[in-house]
């Protein structure tokens, strides 16, 4: 997108038009009525050398408009912000269960996303998805995959009011109770949703529509969860397993299935590493986790300067390879995992009722088009044009005095 | 500057008017003739003779004094009572160019012919385009309805898109005896107005046409405007363009010439800057 230092300049742009208008205006052809249009016709018809076409503009007349516009030009300063014309969208996705519920055979977040289309005509965007102190980010033509799919644990609504900004487009079922000042909004709508609230143990609770319905189950169903098989038999493995214990879990192999998973994260070399607590000291080898993850995360454990152990929705990843046995007290050092697998387990399987009861109206709201405030550093055009300007002066010059441009210049 | 698409006959055009009748009664022997200052027309009474021209009414030919001169003279009458005269003044747009106009020499023309034909003693009546449209006409019978004479011609306006056939066509010109058509006539051919040359009806042609017609300059650019249609022509107009131009003018003015001498008849052409005396007097000759 081309911007300008000086705009005002622009309006000197009017000098070479005025130019080109009284030219124009001085070599315009004199209006002559005659009753003998007739007879000129014939003679138009009969030579084509005899009356030429007018010829209302030369050479020189051309040049020189061209050097005057080249100069009002040079002087606004164009500035071309190569980004800014492909300025991308920020798209924000609301990733709270909701959008997840059935909308016209598909989810709530599929049809919001048919939708972004008429608001930012397609193309690579940023999409952004937010919960809590988790942000999300990716340049791409389409929301990744692994965020259409339901995500692991509770998220939350995005804090809008974070997005507000031009070119940002907010993508939700239900218009948000923040209203944009600058963002563009898209929400696929939504009607009260009846369906499953919560798998718990012993029962089911579900929402018919009208109040809540608890079928109990004839068994109970335990939930699961999962370990890496590296880390089972480390002071950390048997930890999780008498925690699964107590929490009456049952092991599995698959990690996706479970309530928790115990998952070795860590890439590259391993290092060698010393995790002092409060109570207790690990040794160890580590490598370095995962940079991203699908969902919020937050650190649970850093070793001088290294994240050994991270937390997140339904999963816990680990660095740590050889792990020694910790010094100091051990049962703090139980229960300081304890705590951290209770934080990460998953809530039951279901939908809150408040999301079910979700409603509202289909909208698109336009709001301000990306800006180019984002754009790389502009090129500067000016010194070109100047010189432009200049030697389509001295070719205006020499158009006009040249021998060969006689004729030229009696117009 | 005037309007051209009116005509003014002012005292000064009325001096010069009868200065030309006097003139042209010393030139053709009043003594002779008679009363008549253009003279020279059929009517009751014998006035005297003067030399044949081609075209002439062979009923007014002398064969007792071409059989003994062997000379052609034709009969002169002092009167031509009961004789109409027809003007017929064109007022299309394109009357309304030129620098005088051409509707000025035109109208100028057809008053001196008028005055001519009240001299010879006839009436005579002019005809053209009302703003209505439709075809009007005052008659001069008497120096007194010079009047009215004025007051018709200073009413026409050199605006209208009526064509000139209409007056050609007009009853009043079929009952006269002789008819001038006075204008550019530039919608006419020869032939619609030779069709009025029948019976003995004597047919003569004025066409006035403005000094750019006739004779226009070289120019870089050229719009030219038809008024009455509202065409255009953009064009360059070099000398050889000016070249082709004259020569396609004259080539279609000689084509009424030649076409109104073999029926016997005069067709002028002239430019408005012409004096209205010389182009009477060529009509009339």
């Amino acid at each position: 997108m081309i911007s300008f230092e000086r705009p005002w300049a622009l309006a000197l742009l009017a000098v070479p038009v005025l130019v080109a208008w009284l030219a124009a205006r001085a070599a315009r052809a004199r209006e002559t009525p005659t009753g003998t249009l007739e007879v000129w016709r014939e003679v138009e018809a009969s030579s084509s050398r005899a009356a030429e076409r007018r010829r209302t503009w030369s050479w020189p007349l051309a040049l020189l408009v061209s050097s005057l516009a080249a100069a009002a030009l040079a002087l606004a300063g164009p500035r071309d912000h190569r980004e800014g014309s492909a300025a991308p969208w920020c798209i924000v996705v609301d990733r709270s269960p909701s959008m997840y519920l059935p909308r016209e055979g598909s989810t709530r977040l599929d049809a919001a996303l048919r939708a972004v289309r008429e608001i930012t005509g397609g193309g690579e965007a940023t999409w952004c998805v937010e919960s809590d102190e988790f942000i999300g980010f990716a340049r791409a033509a389409h929301l990744p995959d692994e965020w259409r799919e339901p995500p692991r644990g509770a998220w939350r609504e995005p804090r809008w009011e974070l997005f507000d900004a031009p070119g940002t487009l907010w993508v939700t079922d239900v218009a948000p109770g923040v209203a944009p000042r600058a963002a563009s909004v898209v929400a696929s709508g939504a009607e009260p949703q009846p369906g499953l609230v919560a798998e718990l143990e012993d029962e089911l609770v579900e929402w018919n529509g009208a109040a809540l319905v608890r079928t109990p189950r004839a068994e109970p169903k335990r939930r699961t969860f999962f370990i890496a098989p590296n880390l089972r038999g480390t002071p950390i493995g048997r930890a999780a397993l008498a925690w699964s214990r107590a929490r009456r879990f049952d092991a599995t192999d698959e990690p996706a299935d479970a309530a928790l998973a115990i998952l070795d994260g860590g890439i590259g070399e391993a290092r060698p590493v010393e995790c002092s607590h409060e109570a207790w000291t690990l040794r160890g080898t580590a490598r370095e986790l995962w940079l991203e993850t699908p969902e919020p995360a937050s650190t649970l454990l850093e070793c001088g300067g290294v994240v050994v152990a991270r937390t997140r929705a339904g999963a816990i990843d680990l660095a740590l390879s050889e792990i020694a046995e910790p010094q100091g007290d051990s049962t703090a050092f139980a229960l300081f995992w304890a705590e951290a697998f209770d934080e990460s387990t998953l809530g039951p399987r279901g939908v809150s009722l408040e999301e079910r009861q979700r409603s509202g109206a289909p909208l698109v709201q336009r709001g301000l088009e990306p800006s180019s405030s984002l754009a790389a550093p502009p090129a500067h055009f000016d010194a070109w044009l100047a010189l432009a300007a200049a030697a389509l002066a001295l070719a205006a010059l020499a158009a006009r005095y040249a021998p060969f441009s006689s004729a030229d210049s009696s117009t | 500057m005037s309007d051209p698409t009116r005509a003014v006959l002012e005292e000064r055009f009325l001096a010069r008017l009868q200065r030309l009748a006097v003139r042209v009664a010393a030139a053709r022997g009043r003594d002779e003739t008679g009363q008549g200052a253009f003279a020279g027309e059929r009517g009751d009474e014998f006035a005297g003779h003067r030399p044949y021209r081609a075209g002439e009414d062979l009923r007014d030919f002398d064969w007792e004094l071409y059989g003994r001169l062997e000379r052609g003279f034709v009969r002169v009458r002092r009167r031509t009572a009961g004789e109409r005269w027809a003007v017929l003044l064109d007022t299309s747009a394109s009357m309304g160019l030129g620098a005088p106009g051409k509707l000025q020499l035109a109208a100028e023309v057809a008053t001196a012919l008028a005055f001519a034909g009240l001299d010879a003693g006839a009436t005579v009546a002019l005809l053209s385009h009302g703003e209505s449209g439709g075809v009007e006409a005052v008659r001069l019978r008497k120096p007194r309805d010079l009047g009215a004479w004025l007051e018709f011609v200073h009413a026409r306006r050199a605006r209208l898109t009526r064509p000139t056939r209409e007056l050609l066509a007009d009853r009043r010109a079929n009952a006269a005896s002789r008819v001038f058509v006075v204008g550019d006539l530039l919608d006419l051919a020869p032939a619609d107005v030779l069709a009025l040359a029948r019976r003995g009806r004597r047919v003569a042609a004025v066409r006035v046409l403005a000094p750019h017609e006739v004779a226009p300059a070289a120019e870089e650019g050229v719009e030219w405007l038809d008024p009455e249609r509202g065409e255009r022509l953009d064009m360059r107009v070099g000398d050889e363009a000016l070249g082709a131009y004259e020569r396609a003018l004259e080539a279609r003015l000689e084509a009424w010439r030649i076409a109104f001498a073999r029926h016997g008849q005069r067709c002028v052409a002239v430019r408005s800057d012409a004096d209205f005396e010389d182009v009477a007097r060529r009509v009339l000759a």
